[in-house]
């Protein structure tokens, strides 16, 4: 085994390298780079000067220092030494980007492990019980709401969580935007917990059902796949029960595909939602890099997709490793 | 940018009569279609024609309004003032059914106002974006300060200016005499010498006897062929203190450069071209008033020397005073190379002196003649770090900070760090004390900035203006990109001032909201100065007949019923480029009208017919058929586009829209790689035409403002003659002039200028909707007592 996951981690290294170079390229196709935005960007155009005097010159002198005008292969080059030496950063700042891309990693891998467990825990039992007893009115309905949930835009849901909710003189309401109240400084213990609690219910709300349905789905129909097989008739012909043969013989084989899911779901976790963390002003991970991509700031854009891509590849790999680790039929040694 | 931006108005009928030489209205017809025929080449503009001068300013080229071209009589909207004046006094609260003459402007309670993007700093030199500016407005302060009732500006940091004129005696002023040579060669009074491409040429400056001079006056003016770009004006430069200049990156050519010793102080000039110049103020090395014979002076440039006599109980928000040495602190800054301040710096490249006289009186020298160049110097307060917070920062590492120009070995070797080093540099650019709670002189200070949410603003304690206090404890920034969110952000109670609001939103949406919250909350308007407008790029050949572009502002909106119907009234018609209430826009001119027969006539009489009865207009075996550029995010700008869309279809113009993120669409535009888009300018009062319209940023291989790639010589001269003439009456009658040929040439469909749009809770008081932006003043807003 320990061989087959170096195998698999060495193998990492040219598919990486494969997504770097792909990546660089494509945000290099989008027209547009941090000079021109920095020297033509909205805020120049907005801030009441005579916008653009001279600053043609400045932009060349930009372009020069940070190798935009050179050709695209020694851009990469360039990129790779700052990215070897963990250098990184916004060219129209030139200031590295950790501090930002930390504290935006920390409210998005908040916010989704709280989801991810929301998910997990409803979603699992709900899948059982209508694997359980298929075809029921309790089934369908289940399946009815869960693929309208599914349906269900989430901007479309925030908005009108939102129109219900806000009303503070309502009897049950949730802040309608960002993770804390403008006098959360003053809050101390678990009233600062509490705050941001209030306001994490309605994003968590809209990240969670869509996830929720998806998975409950997945899991009936490993269930009932399972419940198909003869080990369970053999299982139920020797009598044991049916809530005995459900938990004990069948949820471990039905959970594969779960698992599975799990892994690659990975890169969400940290990956963030745009959508939603613009709805609810929330300034996750989504945001810093849909703002990475409006701005030309391309070592925000690429340490985003490493940084997915690497969770991906990982992933995958622990999804194949537990995969190993539930189902005794699977191994990693070499038959042939 | 989502949306182009806005401006104020109010109308007052004023004296200005418009005189004119020459040719009456009459005879602008000929001469409109003058130059019309020379366009098939392939000039992106014709060149237009003067007919005589001013009346009240001969030396002012008159250009005629435009009124037909080939004979085509080209409509015209009626004429709505002659003129329109955005100063004057504004009323209070208007519109806020709570307010009452008896509310007491009270202390206390704070106020969330709704900001649509975060700046990335609040460092004011390194961050330049408005959003910036109009949190800083509050924490720092300027020299001066525009009352935004007259339009006037009063004392704030300073408490008197004095503006002098710089004057540069000849070569051969008796005791005076300066010499330039170049290179090698010996020295002489003056010299011609060419400019190779990319070459440098090296001159050294000194007295008579070729002893070095430093710090010497040297002019460049153009003598020789196709040297249309250098300014008439030509180049104004000084030698470095050990007498030497290097010359590089203008015009290649042949020039005529001369040397001159400068005095400066106020200036007289007698009818014989003798000129007086009278010393001013304080450190002039010149005492006593000179008297110089008209051969004896050979240059004057006025009012480029201006001296601030700064008040001595200016504090910063830590109680430590102001002086002059914080000012010569932010010159240098401004000048570091190293600095991130670029955008800041060209503005700022012609100041080319910033010198303390003393503890409270400071110095400042513009390169040349300019009519913006005090706005320049009196702003610089305004970017001021304080000395002594930037010294105890480096103290704490055991090094002191220094005016001093030192190299990095001498800044090791004396535990110095120079304002104009890069290690500064760096420090700057990059700790966060600083940029993200920079230390003014204003009313507030930065208290807290949470990331990605708000800044809040609390009292500066130290408040130096006694009397002016604000009333509000608090103001809160409340960063909130998405106008959904902020609306119910509104409704909630979580802000109290939606500012930016849509359109639609403050249109429909808030029409239809209970009779509650319409009783909590009041609707403003305001204009603010910019346009929208849509640009034809003239290097494609469809758009370089100027028939072609008229035809196409005849043909392509109904302008007025649009302002009417999808702005509810709340925007102008504009026909220029200029603030429709600032000072230099011609309002004589009304706006073409919106006519589909004569826009017809003049495609017809430019050669695009439907020879093939295919209902497109062609020439030449091409089909008339463009893209119009326009960025997202801009619900009503789509919806306009759509309209022209059909419009132009039904006269048989294909018009195809393509959408582009900013980024993408910003880029096209620059490296003029479109053909037609929509788009908007801010502008301050009153806008210098230069980057706008002067040809020397125009064609395809500049990235500069002139996108649509206009030109025209008289366009040229006139925008050279508007930068250098101070004397604001004669001014107007060049911008008019300067107006007129933009009508005629029609480079851009100018749109209009819409008014910006807010909702506030009615318990603000106090509140006032200026014409500059951004149109409010919060230190003027309060909350009764009894609603606090």
């Amino acid at each position: 085994m320990r061989t087959y996951i170096l195998k698999r981690l060495l193998l990492m290294i040219p598919t990486l390298v494969g997504i770097l170079v792909i990546s660089f390229l494509i945000i290099k196709l989008a027209p547009g780079d941090p000079a021109s935005q920095k020297f033509g960007g909205a805020s120049q155009a907005s801030s009441g000067m005579d916008a653009a005097r001279g600053t043609e010159a400045a932009e060349k002198r930009f372009r020069e220092r940070f190798h935009f005008d050179e050709p695209i292969l020694a851009q990469f080059g360039y990129f790779l030494k700052r990215l070897a030496r963990f250098d990184l950063i916004y060219f129209q700042q030139e200031k590295p980007i950790w501090p930002d891309m930390k504290d935006a990693m920390k409210v998005t891998i908040c916010l989704n492990v709280v989801v991810f467990i929301l998910i997990y825990t409803f979603a699992i039992p709900l899948g059982i019980l209508s694997a359980s007893f298929p075809n029921s009115v309790g089934d369908r309905l289940s399946t009815v709401t869960l693929f309208v949930l599914y349906s269900l835009p989430s901007f479309f849901v925030a908005e009108v969580l939102r129109g219900y909710f806000s009303d503070q003189q309502g009897a049950i309401w949730f802040p309608i935007m960002g993770l804390h109240a403008n006098d959360a400084d003053t809050l101390t213990g678990m009233d600062w917990y509490l705050d941001l609690a209030h306001h994490a219910v309605l994003p968590i709300l809209c990240m969670t059902y869509g996830g929720l349905a998806y998975i409950s789905r997945q899991m009936r129909a490993g269930m009932m796949e399972v419940i198909r097989q003869d080990y369970i008739r053999t299982a139920r012909a020797k009598g044991a029960g049916k809530s005995r043969v459900i938990l004990i013989h069948a949820l471990r084989n039905s959970l594969f595909p779960i698992i599975t899911l799990f892994a690659s779901l990975l890169p969400f976790l940290i990956g963030g939602s745009v959508i939603i963390e613009t709805i609810f002003n929330i300034p996750g991970m989504g945001r810093f890099a849909f703002e990475g991509v409006m701005r030309r700031e391309y070592d925000v854009v690429m340490a985003t997709l490493i940084l997915s891509s690497v969770l991906t590849l990982i992933g995958i790999l622990v999804s194949d490793v537990l995969y190993v680790i539930v189902n005794p039929q699977v191994s990693f040694d070499d038959k042939g | 940018m989502k949306t182009p931006f806005y401006c104020v108005l109010v109308f007052l009928a004023s004296t200005l009569s418009v005189g004119c030489n020459s040719g009456s209205d009459s005879g602008g017809g000929s001469n409109g279609s003058g130059g019309t025929d020379a366009t098939a080449g392939g000039d992106t503009t014709t060149s237009s024609k003067t007919d005589g001068t001013w009346e009240d300013y001969p030396d002012v080229p008159f250009v005629p309004i435009m009124e037909d071209v080939d004979g085509i009589v080209i409509p015209r909207l009626p004429k709505t003032a002659d003129s329109v004046d955005a100063s004057g006094p504004i009323a209070t609260d208007v519109g806020n059914k709570e307010a009452s003459d008896t509310d007491k402007p009270t202390p206390g309670g704070q106020i969330i106002i709704r900001m649509n993007a975060e700046p990335k700093t609040l460092n004011p030199i390194t961050e330049t974006s408005s959003y910036q500016t109009y949190i800083t407005q509050y924490t720092h302060e300027a020299m001066a300060e525009m009352d935004p009732e007259t339009l006037e500006y009063k004392p704030s940091i300073a408490e008197k200016w004095v503006r002098e004129d710089s004057v540069k005696l000849s070569a051969n002023y008796p005791g005076k005499e300066r010499r330039i040579a170049l290179g090698d060669a010996a020295p002489t009074a003056e010299l011609e010498a060419s400019l190779e491409e990319d070459g440098k040429l090296s001159l050294t400056t000194s007295d008579k006897d070729g002893k070095p001079v430093g710090n010497t006056w040297v002019h460049l003016s153009a003598v020789g062929e196709g040297m249309e770009e250098v300014p008439q004006s030509g180049y104004h430069h000084w030698s470095d203190a050990a007498g030497k200049l290097t010359i590089q990156g203008i015009v290649a050519g042949k020039y005529k450069i001369i040397v001159g010793a400068e005095v400066f102080g106020g200036t007289k000039k007698e009818d014989d071209g003798t000129l007086v110049v009278t010393p001013l103020t304080p450190g002039n090395p010149t005492t006593e008033p000179m008297t110089l014979a008209a051969d004896e002076w050979v240059d004057n440039q006025r009012e480029t020397y201006c001296t601030y006599f700064m008040r001595k109980d200016v504090t910063w928000s830590d109680g430590q005073p102001m002086t002059s040495r914080d000012i010569e602190f932010a010159y240098a800054i401004l000048n570091n190379e190293y600095v991130d301040g670029e955008s800041l710096r060209i503005y700022y490249q012609d100041l080319i002196e910033c010198k303390a006289i003393n503890d409270h009186v400071v110095r400042m020298r513009y390169r040349q003649q300019y009519f913006k160049a005090w706005e320049f110097t009196y702003g610089l307060a305004a970017y001021t770090p304080a000395f002594h917070q930037f010294q105890a920062f480096f103290k704490a590492d055991g090094k002191t900070l220094t005016l001093e120009n030192l190299t990095p070995a001498e800044e090791t070797a004396q535990k110095k760090v120079s304002a104009h080093g890069q290690v500064f540099a760096k420090f700057f650019n990059t700790d966060d004390r600083y940029n993200l709670k920079p230390m003014g002189t204003g009313p507030y200070i930065v208290k807290d900035w949470k990331r990605a949410d708000r800044v809040e603003l609390t009292r500066n304690p130290n408040y130096w203006k006694k009397d002016e206090l604000p009333y509000l404890d608090k103001i809160i920034f409340k960063f909130i990109p998405d106008s959904v969110t902020a609306y119910q952000a509104l409704k909630s109670g979580e802000i109290d001032f939606y500012w930016n609001i849509t359109p639609p939103q403050y249109f429909e949406d808030f029409e239809q909201e209970s009779a509650e919250t319409k009783q909590k909350y009041v609707k403003a308007s305001w204009f603010s100065p910019g346009f929208g407008y849509i640009g034809w790029n003239a290097l494609r050949p469809q758009f370089q007949d100027r028939r072609v572009r008229i035809a196409l502002k005849l043909l392509c909106l109904d302008v007025e019923e649009w302002i009417k119907i999808k702005l509810h009234g709340e925007g102008v018609q504009i026909a220029g480029s200029q603030y429709f209430f600032g000072p230099a826009y011609d309002h004589t001119l009304a706006p073409l009208a919106h006519d589909k027969t004569t826009a017809l006539d003049l495609l017809a009489e430019a050669g695009w017919l439907d020879t093939d009865n295919d209902g497109v207009l062609d020439k030449d075996g091409k089909k008339f058929e463009f893209e119009f550029l326009l960025p997202p995010g801009n619900p009503s700008a789509k919806e306009q586009a759509e309209l022209i869309q059909e419009k132009l279809k039904a006269a048989g113009i294909t018009m195809n829209v393509e959408y582009l993120e900013w980024a993408s669409f910003i880029d096209k535009v620059k490296a003029k790689d479109y053909d037609v888009v929509r788009l908007g300018w801010s502008q301050p009062l009153e806008s210098d035409p230069y980057q706008i319209w002067h040809s020397s940023q125009a064609g395809a291989d500049k990235r500069g403002s002139n996108h649509v790639s206009f030109a025209d010589p008289l366009a040229d001269k006139l925008i050279e003659m508007i930068r250098t003439t101070l004397d604001e009456e004669k001014r107007k009658r060049i911008h008019w002039s300067f107006q007129r040929i933009i009508d005629r040439e029609q480079p851009y469909l100018f749109l209009y200028t819409s008014k910006d749009f807010g909702v506030y809770n009615t318990k603000f008081r106090g509140v006032k909707w200026y014409r500059i932006r951004p149109g409010f003043d919060l230190t003027e807003w309060y909350i009764p007592k009894e609603l606090q």
